[in-house]
């Protein structure tokens, strides 16, 4: 029984490396904010409150000038492979907001990378945007309302493998 | 009697020019209406007055003008020998002709082009494009949602703010289970899904 698990997990490692599409190129990070007028505690554990640039960042948008509370409520951090579209959930247990990333180019820059970023609402895809995204550069999705407030989503390329 | 047919022996009994078969045949609407009589005896009349008001036949102007000078022409293009002057203008008039076309043709075709791209990308409502700008584009499948691209140059990043979409419940959130940091998602193989 043990030979044949041993067997079928080398059999998987060359099939994986024989596939040049998942290589790995780069890293990326999702998370869900949120804009509040509203107290932080009645959101329960696992909320982050944000630093205090990024809050004066957000509240030069018109739409959330009017929220006091930003925190974060979720992240996620996963890798991009080369020929495979990447699906991130970075609200634990929720699938109503999600986001998809694949490479459109190859890496011409030592710092950019163009994706191809899907917003999936509630098992809709409600927002396709081709980009270039920079190291470091984070990119703000100001996306629904949600309870007084409204959610934020931000990726951010984290880094990237040169070839 | 079908109305076709009604109509169409009344119209010919007007012009008299119905046989004894179909007069016959149309005797019964005449007895049953006999003001057909008094019209057709008026139409009679008119026709009289227009026919000896307009001359039978018009020749038209100047035939035998038009018939000699078309006649002249022919004989003069059969006439003319294919000279290598006549040919040369000819070849002149092209290759002027070419210098002018062929810009101009390249235009169209660029802006047909161009055109063809512009009403493809708006006739498609399946993929609309909300935005652009940025080297980005930004695409939804929802008539009601529009962006706005921000670019923040004091902190060199952007903000997409999107408009139109839908409001989210706690239930969407899975808020009971609190909130903490999201899987890593699943991966799939874009050559073999598409």
């Amino acid at each position: 029984m043990r030979i044949l698990a041993l067997i079928h997990l080398a059999l998987m490692a060359v099939a994986g490396a024989q596939d040049p599409g998942k290589e790995v190129i780069g890293k990326v990070r999702t998370e869900v904010l949120f804009g509040t007028n509203g107290s932080p505690e009645s959101l329960r554990d696992g909320v982050v409150p944000l630093r205090e640039e990024e809050v004066a960042k957000l509240k030069k948008v018109a739409k959330l000038e009017p929220y006091k509370t930003f925190v974060r409520l979720g992240s996620v951090e996963q890798d991009i492979l080369k020929g495979y579209k990447s699906w991130a959930q970075p609200i634990n247990g929720s699938q109503a907001l999600m986001l998809t990333f694949q490479p459109q180019a190859s890496i011409k820059e030592s710092r950019k990378l163009r994706l191809d970023v899907e917003y999936w609402q509630k098992s809709k895809m409600t927002l396709r945007w081709d980009r270039v995204f920079e190291v470091g550069k984070r990119v703000y999705l100001i996306g629904p309302r949600w309870r007084d407030g409204n959610l934020i989503v931000t990726v951010e390329l984290i880094n990237l493998k040169s070839k | 009697m079908k109305n076709d047919r009604k109509e169409e022996l009344l119209t010919r009994w007007m012009d008299d020019g119905l046989s004894a078969n179909e007069l016959k045949e149309l005797e019964p609407i005449l007895a049953s209406s006999p003001e057909l009589h008094e019209e057709r005896a008026r139409f009679l009349h008119l026709r009289k007055k227009l026919c000896e008001s307009v001359p039978r036949e018009i020749d038209p102007p100047f035939p035998d003008y038009f018939n000699s000078h078309l006649e002249k022409l022919v004989k003069a293009e059969s006439k003319v020998p294919e000279s290598e002057e006549g040919l040369g203008a000819f070849t002149a008039f092209n290759r002027r002709w070419l210098w002018w076309m062929a810009p101009a043709v390249t235009c169209a075709v660029v802006f047909a082009f161009l055109l063809g791209m512009k009403s493809a990308q708006s006739g498609d409502t399946s993929s609309r494009l909300v935005d652009s700008g940025a080297s980005s584009e930004v695409y939804s499948p929802l008539t009601n949602v529009s962006t706005q691209v921000i670019l923040d140059g004091d902190s060199d990043s952007t903000l997409l703010v999107v408009e139109g979409l839908a409001p989210l419940s706690d239930s969407d959130l899975a808020l009971s289970a609190g909130f903490f940091d999201g899987r890593h998602g699943y991966y799939v193989n874009v050559k073999e899904t598409y």
